[in-house]
């Protein structure tokens, strides 16, 4: 198992164009893969989806802990924390 | 790749959400808006609708987004002209399904993995501090 933990730096944080990015990139892998928005007491750990993605709630600012399980799970946490720095220096 | 179809009574309205999915997206996936009656006012034009699916016809199919159940009985009633096309009409939430949908379609999803996509735009918590929220 390995998991990191991100801020979200992207100024609309993980939703519309994104969510749909983070998502997208997540499906490059076989690994089980999970988010939890660490900043909102009440956020429970959620399987990914874009429509949990979009549930996240995650604001920027907000610290989100990615999770993966399976044969590609390095690569999958480090490729999702790059995008989500490379998606915030894009804007 | 399925296409999409937005049929809204305003063509601003399925114009904004066809930007928003656009951006999504990166635009990879063909979206075409429908919106209004023929002189602009607020409305629906089974002549846009049919010209609309006309431009995104293919093999892969269609999924169309309507406002409303006008919208949907629109595209019913152009469908019955063109028994080739493999269209479904989402029940699904205007903004959530297009966006979902343009999404799952942008990695290759078939036009039932893309509808069943549009429908979990139903179950969208929007608001966190909701105590009364279920996540599925």
């Amino acid at each position: 198992m390995e998991e990191r933990v991100v801020r979200i730096r992207h100024p609309f944080g993980l939703h519309a164009r994104p969510a749909a990015d983070f998502y997208r990139k997540t499906r490059e892998f076989r690994s089980r893969i999970t988010v939890r928005n660490i900043t909102r007491r009440s956020s429970v750990e959620l399987p990914v989806s874009l429509l949990n993605l979009l549930q996240l709630g995650a604001a920027q600012g907000h610290q989100v802990l990615i999770r993966a399980e399976g044969e590609d799970e390095r690569e999958a946490v480090a490729a999702l924390a790059a995008l989500l720095d490379q998606l915030a220096a894009e804007e | 790749m399925i296409g999409i179809l937005i049929v809204a009574h305003s063509e601003r309205l399925a114009s904004g959400v066809k930007e928003f999915a656009d951006q999504a997206t990166h635009g990879q996936v063909p979206i075409v808006a429908v919106g209004g009656a023929v002189d602009g006012s607020l409305g629906i034009s089974t002549e846009a609708i049919r010209n609309g699916l006309r431009r995104i016809a293919s093999a892969d199919g269609i999924l169309v987004l309507v406002d409303f159940t006008s919208a949907a009985l629109s595209v019913e009633a152009v469908l019955e002209d063109e028994p080739a096309m493999r269209v479904v009409i989402s029940n699904a939430p205007l903004v959530e399904g297009a966006y979902l949908a343009a999404v799952e379609a942008s990695i290759g999803a078939t036009l039932e993995e893309t509808a069943a996509a549009a429908l979990r735009g139903r179950d969208l918590i929007k608001a966190p501090s909701d105590r009364r929220a279920r996540y599925q």
